[in-house]
């Protein structure tokens, strides 16, 4: 399964679950590549944290995370361009995209719809480290949250 | 029924509406006619014709702004109101002479879902009979869904006003820094037996096949547009898929300029390519 059809079927299975499992899903998701690709970037650790936490309205925090993920783009297509001049190589600029990818996953996860917070972060989570990982920490999250919860409030 | 969520999704795909402000209609005072509200002319005479005391002009009207009373007891209202909204903007661009866009307000209340789903059958009608315009060509490529029963006409009739639209437009919706650097393209391609078909591309250089595609566009690609690999310039990638798959390639839009490689590629392979070029 690759990841438009793994973030489809995530989506379509978790539609109708609650808040709370849908920004479990995105968590974990964003989480997995976080960890795998930028554990170093403090905003992002801080924005990880603030997501475990249940503070998804954080203004000041999201628009940071919003320019880190730009930062991170804009190294990705300058990375490009100077390979498609000659000048650079593939891996570098694939090395820069998945990180801008894990970035954005979380970013993602922090959209007040929390369907297309858990979508979105899992579709660009796959993007950055592939299906298998996402795949494998969603299932451990989704044995550990109810099926059904209250509705997301705050 | 489709749920809060379904609705809101269904909404963002369709024109990108999630940030505007939701408004109210009273569907009680939907136009004229045998359908028409309790306060519609019941004799459905133009009332806007002869105003007076008893027959109040009028109002060609497309959003409402009014209060917020009814969030309680109808939280499904501010989804109809913005689809609503959506919808009178596309009827004004494909049929701006249109009866439905007349009729008398309250300003109170957001619009019944029979009410909407009446407006959608005329939107769906009024693309229908200018499928042949470029303007619904236009339209149809930012709200496909409405199109879906006339698609192959305007494909078939329109093709290069489709492709340059629909790239477009899905091109504005990502941001303007990224945007500086990625080419969404859309290809208008025929099958062995005469069908046409959209193709959807990006020139972003990772994650080939198949193809990333940036958060705000994703949700705006319809089931049936085909998701060309990536890999190269997005028009490439569809010339390139065009060909792999034996599809005779009509007409090719970009959401930039055609550059100095792609513009020639697709003259070459006797593509129309009518937008604007570096």
């Amino acid at each position: 399964m690759n990841f438009d059809s793994y973030a489809t079927a995530i989506r379509e299975q978790f539609k109708d679950a609650s808040d709370t499992t849908k920004r479990a899903i995105a968590l974990a998701a964003c989480r997995v590549a976080v960890t795998k690709l930028i554990p170093e970037d403090a905003l992002v650790r801080r924005a990880i944290q603030a997501l475990a936490a249940g503070e998804y309205r954080n203004r000041r925090l999201i628009e940071s995370l919003e320019r880190q993920v730009e930062d991170l783009d804009a190294r990705y297509f300058d990375a490009q361009e100077a390979c498609d001049a000659g000048r650079g190589d593939q891996q570098t600029v694939h090395d820069l995209f998945i990180k801008a990818r894990a970035a954005s996953s979380v970013s993602c996860a922090f959209n007040p719809d929390t369907t297309l917070a858990m979508s979105t972060a899992v579709y660009e989570a796959c993007v950055a480290v592939e299906v298998p990982p996402v795949k494998a920490k969603i299932s451990a999250v989704i044995t550990r949250v109810p099926a059904r919860h209250s509705d997301e409030r705050s | 029924m489709l749920g809060l969520t379904d609705l809101l999704l269904k909404l963002e795909c369709r024109d990108g509406l999630a940030d505007d402000t939701f408004t109210r209609f009273n569907p009680n005072h939907y136009g004229p006619g045998p359908r028409g509200g309790q306060f519609a002319p019941a004799d459905g005479s133009d009332a806007a014709a002869a105003p007076s005391r008893n027959n109040p002009i009028q109002v060609a009207q497309d959003e409402r702004d009014s209060a917020e009373e009814n969030d309680a007891t109808d939280p499904m209202a501010p989804v109809r109101q913005a689809l609503w909204n959506s919808s009178i903007r596309a009827l004004r661009e494909v049929d701006p002479n249109n009866p439905a866009l007349t009729y008398s307000t309250n300003p109170n209340s957001a619009p019944s879902q029979e009410a909407l789903d009446q407006l959608n059958e005329t939107l769906r009608e009024a693309v229908a009979r200018h499928a042949a315009d470029s303007t619904a060509a236009a339209v149809a490529a930012r709200y496909p869904a409405f199109a879906k029963p006339v698609l192959q006409q305007i494909l078939r009739q329109s093709p290069a006003e489709y492709a340059n639209a629909r790239a477009a437009y899905l091109q504005a919706q990502i941001p303007e820094d990224t945007s500086k650097h990625l080419t969404i393209a859309i290809g208008i391609a025929e099958d062995a037996q005469g069908m046409r078909c959209v193709l959807v591309a990006t020139s972003e250089q990772d994650s080939i096949d198949p193809p990333y595609f940036r958060r705000e566009v994703r949700p705006l690609i319809r089931p049936d547009e085909i998701q060309v690999p990536s890999g190269d310039h997005a028009e490439i990638n569809i010339l390139r898929y065009a060909r792999e798959k034996n599809l005779r390639l009509i007409a090719v839009g970009a959401g930039r300029p055609y550059c100095t490689t792609c513009g020639p590629a697709l003259d070459a392979a006797g593509v129309l390519a009518t937008g604007p070029r570096r």
